[in-house]
Formats: C-alpha cells, sequence, structure tokens
C-alpha cells in the first residue's frame, strides 16, 4: 500500500530515468516515485517558488520527500532553477528535502558552511544503487517518525500532558526514555531546530515537526558520536580494533542487543546505543572490548590512534572518519553538536583545515 | 475461578556497586567541572574561603573549605544516601542566605570521577550534641566498586568531638587522581576553572549580583595553587573592559525587558529599546530575569591608542577573554562563551552573511527593508558582532528545584541548560539585544561617515582657501612664492591621483581575480560532473578486471591517478569556497605547507623530485586570510617545480625545499629550489604582469599566465608585506622570500 511519495529533481533526464527506477525498486508499494518534470515555459518576472508550486500540488496529510541534486541549472523550461528554491519551497510546505552532488566529494566543508540550514546530505558517489537504496531508508526513517509521532501526540493529547520539547518528542520517537537532558544538548548550538519551530503554533507545529526531527536525528544525533555511535566510533571506545568489532561473529553477537534500530538505522552500515555497550562490558564484568576478547580467547589489536598507533584511541575523528585519541585530537569544535562527546578533529587535520573551517 | 499465588511478598531494589561509577562518569564531563561542583559546594555550606591544593608528599588533591561541615546525622541521612537532593528544601543557605548553587547531589559523585580513594574530614557544630564535633571517613572506590550489592558495602568512619574553638569546615582528599596531578591542574584544567569561577569582575550583574551593602555575606574567595598573575589579570580586565567601544545592557526582571547601549565616554545611554524612558513588557518563564552587561571590541583604530597600556596586550586580552557567557549563581556555565562555542549563531551568521534579523523582537520592532537588506551600508545586520569582538556576561539564576518546570534548568552533567522555553526566552532576549547593539552601531557608523565626508570636503576647501588666501594677500608675487604655491597644488594634486591610482589598481586587481575565478569555479564544477562519470566507469572496469589481469594492472593507475585529480578538484574547490572568507586569522604555516605539498605528491614523486618542508611545528602566520597565504605559497610552489623540471643538468637530483621562522615583528618564509635559476637581467621583471621564463617549457604545469608573481606581490603588498628574490643559498639556484608583518599596520 503507498504511504506517501517521492518527488526526484534531476536536470539529467537519463539519470532521473534511472535513478527513479531504482528508487522504486527500492521503496516497492510503500511510495509513489515522481520525477519533477515542468510544463509550463518560463514566465518572465516570476520567481522560482511561485512557478514551482503552480507545477507541484502541496502534499497534505501523507509522508513526502523531496530528492534533489544541488545543481538543476538545465531543468527544461526552468533554466537557471537551483536547489534553493526547492528548498525554500520544501521548508515552507515543511516537506523533508534530502539533496545530493554528483561528483562532490567534500562534504566536511560543504557542511561546515551550511551548519545551521538543517539537510539531509547524500553521498553522490557510491553509485546509483547505493543512492537509491539511502534514499529509501530517508524515505523509510520519515515514515517511522511519521507514525510513532501520531501516536505520541494522540497520547499527549488525551493524557493532556504539558509541552513536549523537540527533545523529549525525540525520546518517545526513539523510545528510548531518559535521554532527553542528552539529546537537547544535541540541540545547543544548533538553534536552527527552535528557530524553525518558533513561527509556528498548534497543528502547524505538529506538521512540522517530523521534518525537524528527521534533520535533527539524520544530521546530528545519529552524524556525530555521542548518544549513538557508528561501528568505527564503538570499536574505539570500546578500545578495540574495527576489523575485530566489525568482522568477528562472536563480538557481533555479544554486542547485537546494542544495535540502533530507530528511524533511519541501516542494516548495511550499523549504528549502536553507546549506552548499551557499556551495559553489555558491565554485564560481563568488563571494562574494554579489549578486556571481553581477552576473556574469549579472541586474538586481536586495541584500537589504535590515527595520528600515533602507539596510543589507544578512544574517539573518532569526523574528517578521516577513524579512531582518535584525546591527546592528539580537538574537540569543543563549534560546529559539532555539544552532546557529541566522542567526535573530535585530528590535530593534523585541525591545523590543516581549521582556518579553512572557519574554526580558528 | 480465583487464581492464588504460589508465593508472594514484597522485595527491595537492588543496585550494584558499580552504580556510583557509573553515575560519576556520566553526571560529571570533564575534570574541570567535577572540581567546579566541590567549589560550588564550598560555596553552598557558607564557606568563606576554598583552598584547592595538592599535598605534596602524596600527591593527592585537597578541597578545603571554611564552611559549616557536616554533622554526623548530615553524614548519614545527606551524604551517605544517593540521589537525595538535601538542598532542595531550602533554596538558601543557613548562614548567609546565598542562594545555592549546586544540585542534586552532584558534588558527591565528582569526587568519584576525580579519584580512586577520598579521605574526608569535616568539622561541624552539632546541635542535637551541643558541641563540636569531627568526623573522618574513608572512601576506597575501587573496593565499593567490586562490591556486588552496594547497600552490602560499608564504609568506615570515627566521629570525635572536637575542641569548641575549632573552626568548622570539610576537607576532601582525593588519592590516586584520574590521569596524575598534572591532569587536574593542567594549564587547560586551570583555565577553565578560573573561568568558571571567577565571571569578568569587571562586568555588572544588574539585579543578580547580590547587594553587598545589606547582606552579612563576607564574600567568598578561592585559592587555586599558582595564582600569581592573578591580580594583574583583574587589573588589566578592569582596565581593558573600560575601554569599549560600545556596551549593551539588557535588563528583564519582573517582565519588564529594557536594551540600553553605550558608547566610549557616554554616562547616558545613547540608544535605548524602548525608545522612551520605560520598559517594554515582556512575559517570560525566566522566574529570576536576565541581567546582561556585554563590550564590543571590534577592530577599529583608537580604540586602545593613547592609553598607558600596550594596545597589543589589550587585544590579547579580549582575544582570550572573548564571547558571551552565562553566569548562573554567580558561576558561568559551559559551554556558552567557552572557546569557540557560537551559541548566539553570532559567528556563523557572520560567516553567511546571514542578513535578516534572527529575533522576533527586532523584526517586529526594526525591521529591515527587503531593498535594504543586501546594502552593506544599509542593513544593520553586517554591523552583526561576532564572539571575538565581544566580552560579555548574561547572569541569571537557574531554577534547580524539582518543580522547576518550564523555568531556566541546568542540564544533568553541568554543561548548558536544557533547551526549555526559558532557554529558548533567553537566547532571544539575549540575541535580540545583540542584533540591537548591531543597529546602533550601524547608526553612529552611518553618522561617522558623514562627519568625515563633510570633514574632508572641509580639508579640500581650507587647502584652496589658505592657497588662494596667500596669493591675495601677496600684492608683489616673488618667483620663490609662485614656485611654493605651485608646490602646494602639486602635491595636492598628486594625493588626489594616488588615491585615484590606487582605487584603479585594486578594482584592476579584483576583476582579474575575478575572471579567474569565474573560471576556476566553472572548472570545478564540470570537474565534478567528469568525476563522477569516471568513478563510475572505475566501477565497471572493476568486475572486468576480475576477468582480465591485464585491466587490472590498467585500472590500478587510472585509480590512482583519479585520486590525484580529486585532491586537485577537492582543493580548488575549497580554494574558491574560502577567497570569499576575508577573516584573518593566525595559524601554524608548516600544516598548510604540508598540504599543498601533498596536493602534489605523487606528480612531484614520479618525477623525482625531492620536496622538504622544514618549516618548525609551531611557526604561526600573522592574522591573515587563510586563502590568501595558500594561493601564495601554491604559485611559488609550482613555479619552483616548473623551474627544476625545466632544468637541463642531471647531475643535481631535483630539490624545493621551505623554510620558515618568525622574529619578532616578522613572518618569514624562503622557497628554494635548485632549478634553472632567474638570470640577474631579469630579476625585478619577473614580477611584471604577463611576464613568465616558463612559456617555452613543455611540463604538465603548464606556463601559466605570468600573472603569478604579480599577483603574489599585490597581495604581499596589500598585506604590508613584501616578496623578495635573494641570493640563494650554495646548492640552490632561487630563493623568494616572503616577509609579513607581526601586526598589520
Amino acid at each position: 500500500m503507498k504511504t506517501g511519495s517521492i518527488l526526484l529533481f534531476e536536470d539529467d533526464a537519463r539519470f532521473a530515468e534511472s535513478l527513479g527506477r531504482e528508487i522504486k525498486k527500492q521503496v516497492g508499494r510503500s511510495a509513489r516515485v515522481d520525477i519533477f518534470e515542468p510544463h509550463l515555459d518560463q514566465i518572465a518576472g516570476n520567481a522560482f517558488e511561485d512557478r514551482l508550486k503552480t507545477e507541484i500540488p502541496q502534499p497534505v496529510g501523507a509522508v513526502s520527500l523531496w530528492v534533489s541534486d544541488r545543481d538543476l541549472s538545465a531543468t527544461r523550461h526552468f533554466m537557471g532553477f537551483s536547489e534553493s528554491a526547492v528548498s525554500r519551497v520544501a521548508n515552507e510546505w515543511a516537506v523533508p528535502v534530502c539533496l545530493y552532488a554528483r561528483g562532490s566529494g567534500n562534504d566536511l566543508l560543504d557542511r561546515q558552511r551550511n551548519w545551521t540550514e538543517g539537510r539531509i546530505i547524500l553521498d553522490a558517489n557510491v553509485g546509483k544503487d547505493e543512492m537509491a537504496r539511502q534514499i529509501s531508508l530517508v524515505y523509510a526513517g520519515f515514515v517511522q517518525i511519521h507514525s510513532r509521532l501520531k501516536r505520541i501526540l494522540t497520547q499527549a493529547k488525551r493524557l493532556n500532558s504539558a509541552t513536549l520539547t523537540p527533545a523529549r518528542i525525540l525520546t518517545k520517537i526513539l523510545e528510548r526514555p531518559g535521554i532527553a537532558d542528552k539529546l537537547a544538548l544535541y540541540g545547543s548550538g544548533d538553534q536552527k531546530v527552535l528557530a524553525d519551530l518558533l513561527p509556528f503554533a498548534g497543528d502547524q507545529l505538529a506538521e512540522r515537526i517530523p521534518r525537524i526531527l528527521g534533520y535533527w536525528l539524520w544530521d546530528s544525533v545519529l552524524r556525530f558520536p555521542g548518544i549513538v555511535v557508528s561501528s568505527i566510533a564503538a570499536a574505539s571506545y570500546l578500545n578495540i580494533s574495527a576489523e575485530t568489532f566489525i568482522g568477528n561473529p562472536r563480538i557481533s553477537r555479544i554486542f547485537r542487543k546494542a544495535l540502533y534500530g530507530g528511524p533511519f538505522a541501516d542494516n548495511q552500515s550499523h549504528l549502536w546505543w553507546r549506552s548499551d555497550l557499556d551495559e553489555i562490558l558491565v554485564e560481563r564484568k568488563v571494562t574494554s572490548g579489549y578486556e571481553l576478547c581477552a576473556a574469549l580467547g579472541i586474538q586481536t589489536e586495541p584500537s589504535h590512534c590515527c595520528v600515533d598507533p602507539t596510543i589507544p584511541a578512544g574517539f573518532y575523528c569526523m574528517i578521516r572518519k577513524l579512531p582518535v585519541s584525546r591527546q592528539n585530537s580537538k574537540g569543543n569544535i563549534s560546529w559539532f553538536p555539544s552532546g557529541a562527546d566522542l567526535a573530535r578533529i585530528s590535530n593534523p587535520d585541525y591545523e590543516e583545515l581549521g582556518p579553512w573551517l572557519g574554526l580558528y | 475461578m480465583v487464581d492464588k499465588p504460589i508465593e508472594s511478598g514484597s522485595v527491595p531494589f537492588r543496585a550494584e556497586s558499580r552504580l556510583l561509577q557509573e553515575l560519576g562518569e556520566r553526571l560529571v564531563a570533564s575534570s574541570d567541572v567535577a572540581l567546579v561542583e566541590l567549589i560550588k559546594n564550598s560555596y553552598d555550606a557558607d564557606a568563606i574561603q576554598c583552598d584547592v591544593s595538592v599535598a605534596a608528599d602524596t600527591d593527592a588533591l585537597v578541597v578545603s573549605d571554611t564552611g559549616n561541615g557536616m554533622t554526623l546525622d548530615d553524614f548519614l541521612n545527606r551524604w551517605m544516601t544517593i540521589a537525595t537532593d538535601s538542598k532542595r528544601a531550602s533554596r538558601v543557605s543557613p548562614k548567609f542566605g546565598r542562594s545555592l548553587t549546586g544540585s542534586k547531589g552532584i558534588g558527591r559523585f565528582a569526587v568519584r570521577f576525580l579519584g580512586d580513594s577520598l579521605d574526608l574530614q569535616t568539622i561541624a557544630y552539632d546541635s542535637q550534641r551541643q558541641c563540636t564535633t569531627r568526623l573522618h571517613a574513608i572512601f576506597d572506590w575501587q573496593d565499593i566498586d567490586k562490591a556486588a550489592d552496594l547497600s552490602a558495602t560499608r564504609i568506615r568512619y570515627s566521629l570525635y568531638k572536637a575542641d569548641s574553638s575549632s573552626s568548622t569546615g570539610t576537607t576532601l582528599t582525593i588519592n590516586s587522581l584520574r590521569g596524575g596531578t598534572s591532569v587536574v591542574f593542567s594549564k587547560t584544567v586551570r583555565t577553565q576553572i578560573l573561568r568558571l569561577i571567577s565571571p569578568l569582575s569587571g562586568l555588572e550583574r544588574g539585579h543578580l549580583g547580590g547587594d553587598v551593602s545589606t547582606t552579612i555575606d563576607p564574600g567568598f574567595t578561592v585559592n587555586l595553587p599558582d595564582r600569581s598573575g592573578d591580580n594583574e589579570e583583574r587589573t588589566l580586565a578592569s582596565i581593558v573592559l573600560d575601554q569599549y567601544w560600545a556596551r549593551l545592557l539588557i535588563k528583564l526582571e519582573r517582565r519588564k525587558l529594557r536594551f540600553e547601549v553605550y558608547f566610549k565616554g557616554d554616562s547616558k545611554p545613547r540608544y535605548t529599546h524602548p525608545s522612551e524612558r520605560g520598559h517594554q513588557p515582556f512575559s517570560t518563564h525566566l522566574s529570576k530575569g536576565l541581567f546582561a552587561d556585554i563590550r564590543f571590541f571590534p577592530r577599529r583604530s583608537g580604540i586602545f591608542s593613547g592609553k598607558d597600556f600596550d594596545g597589543r596586550t589589550a587585544w590579547s586580552w579580549v582575544r582570550d577573554n572573548s564571547g558571551v557567557s552565562v553566569v548562573d549563581h554567580g558561576f558561568r556555565v559551559k559551554p556558552y562563551g567557552f572557546g569557540d562555542d557560537d551559541w548566539l549563531l553570532l559567528d556563523s551568521d557572520n560567516a553567511r552573511n546571514y542578513r535578516k534579523w534572527r529575533s522576533d523582537l527586532m523584526e517586529e520592532y526594526y525591521s529591515i527593508p527587503e531593498e535594504h537588506r543586501k546594502a552593506p551600508s544599509l542593513n544593520p545586520m553586517f554591523n552583526l558582532p561576532q564572539s571575538m569582538q565581544l566580552v560579555g556576561a548574561v547572569s541569571v539564576e537557574s531554577n534547580q528545584s524539582a518543580e522547576a518546570g518550564d523555568d531556566l534548568i541546568p542540564s544533568m552533567d553541568r554543561e548548558g541548560f536544557i533547551q526549555n522555553i526559558a532557554f529558548k526566552e533567553m537566547w532571544e532576549v539575549v540575541r535580540a539585544g545583540i542584533e540591537f547593539l548591531a543597529l546602533a552601531d550601524e547608526k553612529e557608523e552611518q553618522k561617522k561617515l558623514a562627519e568625515e565626508a563633510k570633514q574632508a570636503q572641509a580639508d579640500v576647501r581650507a587647502d584652496f582657501k589658505a592657497a588662494i588666501a596667500y596669493i591675495r594677500n601677496s600684492p608683489t608675487l616673488s618667483e620663490a612664492d609662485k614656485n611654493r604655491i605651485t608646490a602646494e597644488y602639486a602635491t595636492l594634486v598628486r594625493h588626489v591621483d594616488e588615491v585615484d591610482a590606487y582605487n584603479r589598481r585594486a578594482r584592476e586587481s579584483l576583476e582579474t581575480m575575478g575572471l579567474l575565478g569565474v573560471i576556476a569555479g566553472f572548472m570545478t564544477h564540470e570537474s565534478r560532473r567528469i568525476l563522477w562519470n569516471l568513478e563510475a566507469i572505475v566501477k565497471t572496469l572493476e568486475v572486468t578486471a576480475r576477468k582480465v589481469p591485464e585491466v587490472a594492472a590498467q585500472l590500478a593507475a587510472v585509480k590512482d591517478a583519479l585520486s590525484a585529480f580529486k585532491g586537485h578538484v577537492e582543493y580548488t574547490s575549497t580554494f574558491i569556497g574560502a577567497v570569499h572568507d576575508t577573516k584573518a586569522v593566525s595559524f601554524a604555516s608548516s600544516a598548510q605547507v604540508r598540504r599543498i605539498i601533498r596536493l602534489f605528491k605523487g606528480f612531484v614523486e614520479d618525477r623525482g623530485i625531492d620536496v622538504k618542508n622544514e618549516i618548525p611545528p609551531g611557526t604561526m602566520t600573522p592574522p591573515i586570510p587563510v586563502a590568501v597565504y595558500s594561493g601564495v605559497i601554491l604559485n611559488l610552489y609550482t613555479n619552483a617545480i616548473k623551474a627544476v623540471l625545466a632544468a637541463p643538468s642531471k647531475h643535481k637530483s631535483p630539490t624545493v625545499v621551505f623554510r620558515g621562522w618568525n622574529e619578532p615583528n616578522r613572518h618569514i618564509i624562503e622557497v628554494l629550489d635548485n632549478g634553472i635559476g632567474v638570470p640577474p637581467n631579469l630579476r625585478e621583471r619577473i614580477f611584471d604582469p604577463l611576464f613568465t621564463t616558463t612559456s617555452t617549457i613543455n611540463n604538465p604545469l603548464g606556463s601559466g599566465m605570468g600573472l603569478g608573481l604579480s599577483l603574489v606581490r599585490k597581495l604581499m603588498r596589500e598585506l604590508g608585506g613584501s616578496i623578495t628574490l635573494i641570493d640563494p643559498p650554495s646548492d640552490f639556484s632561487t630563493c623568494f622570500k616572503l616577509e609579513l608583518p607581526m601586526v598589520r599596520k
């Protein structure tokens, strides 16, 4: 049964066609997949946003996701069109957008410049099939948020409960009571989350929440290691080599119950609840993954710092995407969420890129 | 049928001893926060003094205070009972009526965080026993952690009757410090603690500062080891803070809000909101309101000039103390105003040239018309201060009781506040205040510009008038007088010409850069599309290569080249992005040179060129836009590579070397190579636009347009520096020397 729709903006018709086909394969019957094809000829003086609104009906009720190439300049009838017009209309209609740029490699720098804009940016270098899979994941994530939120808001109404903060709602969506405070820290520094909600109230507010929470979750909570960690960050935190953590089935089985299974969970790129990893160590009466391996008789290396392999890591370098030690890295980066206490930038990268990223 | 239980009863929860460790780790985020929690406990215990020291013999951390101490009853029912918050009942301290700063008994867990064992000594007057008592207890956390059941662990204590003249107070001796004493007393932790416990003394705290005249509280002093420089620091703070360019006061009390902006020398506010006397009604969940004192230090000439202290010291103090901090019950709260924190979005908005007000209040009262948004001179958002230009404190009193609801609530790990409605209101009010400051600054700038234009006109007229008057007053003009008049006019004309010429040069160089920028931007964009397609082809070839070995070998070469190409595209893209960022910052020179060397790594290795970066890692550049610095180095590096490739001689291995160092007032970089060299008669001409010595040489770096060195020289001059071709040391044929002043004039 189709619960919603995915709309694709891509100015290369052939690529749009094949990507659209691949997305359809991935989402099956759960969503309608359309490709934006403008019909109107250019009307002088009219802004792209206005013209876009006449071309697309405003989605109401069901989940909708827009996917857009960042460069749309060759769109037929819409010469000079750009992703920013798509984003502005999506913002007005509270539709989540995910963007990609073919050939774009430096996501980090881009992300830094667009920090407060709240978007989902996909890596287009992974190939069309993988892109389609990721788009279907994002869509499924929003469907999940949407349905859970509906239940939460109905309950809140019935219980006549006090105002729910974004962090509290997200806690309920993630079904992790008790992490609201930690989660709230992921919002400090990223006031866009608040700013986006401030002008709205009542039903209008409820309509906007899925998009905002989805962005927040994807782009902040799941991206920066703190509450949730990627497999490499988890291996670093547990002081165990990533190869063992990812590749040894005995270890995978032990930690399986710490797997993140909320919205946007990806079975090809696992995420882990850090508190559950801790709990497993406590249950096994060890203080690190390395100790655990030793107890199980599994030969492994500890997690080495990517700058100085003679010392243990413990943290995660957001640029190298590798384990890093505290002393060889910088934390407290202004554009990292405060809650992401394991996210760091290795010292050599900080020295090289810091001035370019406005960190100095 | 009624079910009958086989067994029934009631059971208590059991907790493992490790819970204490878990709580310590989770509730306290870092050593400085942990230590500050202990200092807060001393404050809450009505201590006048709190000494933090290291026991010389044992390397233990000692936190000792002159507070009320703990009776046995306090110890058993408060300290030893987890999750009691004894401070909830009364929110003020018993003796001096201090508003309490700690909550949820976090201090105890802070102790657990800092070290492996604790020796607690506390002297208190026990009103039930009618005597002064001394209590001694020892906690060995490692032993405690081993116990399976927390309730089964036993802490040994002894209670003694103390001499009635003994001073009350508590001494915590923490042994086996986490990371050793060097971590607890590292410079970073010490600086963080000082910042947390001594909010800038020169800033006002308004109605939240406590009125000394009506209280019996004698004050609270914290002594940290080695505070020798603190008094000097305090004096410098008060001097510098008084030299502000502009000052913003935000007063929010009993639902009344007022902004006041003062400029240097003003005794009354020059701009206020609301403009009339009085206040704007502002409904808020911040039960105690807030008060902010924020000083604005833009880098404008004259701020610290003519004073009897060193301007550079003052600027460096501003830099070290910049940011808008939040002071809760007299203690600063992390992360607001610390390090690179940008909680008010000032830096990100500046970086992105965000052109609209963010606060609703400013949007409602001072909305910026659409047509003004794009004009820097008309849009006050262009005057929005950056965090580095502000030194300020927002004083608040958070509510730590269980019934806090929507009031300001600190987060559990003492870093930041919960992002509830009160926090949003605090953010809105402070951000609106700073935007109001930007508006006031923009108005002042407009006034100043108008005055300057008027003055310039007056000056020109005065020159002419003087000349004319001179002629008129001389009935018989001698030849010498005529010459003098002519010379005055000539000087005037030359000045005008110089200004014109400068403007023309600046325009020309911008145009050139602009043209190149368009090409570079377009090529990067197109390259990315090509790269994307190439990568797709490589993926297909990888499948083929598994079957055909010859393809595999060639594929490896293609992948290498592709990877190098990606590096270049990425660098160019970064470069184009950063060209708009003219922010001057100081950074490690060696790291930037390393980055550029890496860019051409494959290229130089294939050609056997030896490249050495001999710049010491700590050599910092003066404040300079990184794109400019990197662009200059890149230019000289590619020139050097071209020169060594063009050298016919085979007897020496091609070498390029970077050297760099700082002298007291100058930053110096030398780029040396043993390539073809520059003939003496061409030494000056190489800096001419369109002049090139490598146009006939066929190498992959191309000959360029001959603009490189000319642009480098222009850029260096604009930065007050220079580029010269100096005599190279032996073994080298060329040496370019870059010199930049450490402080721009």
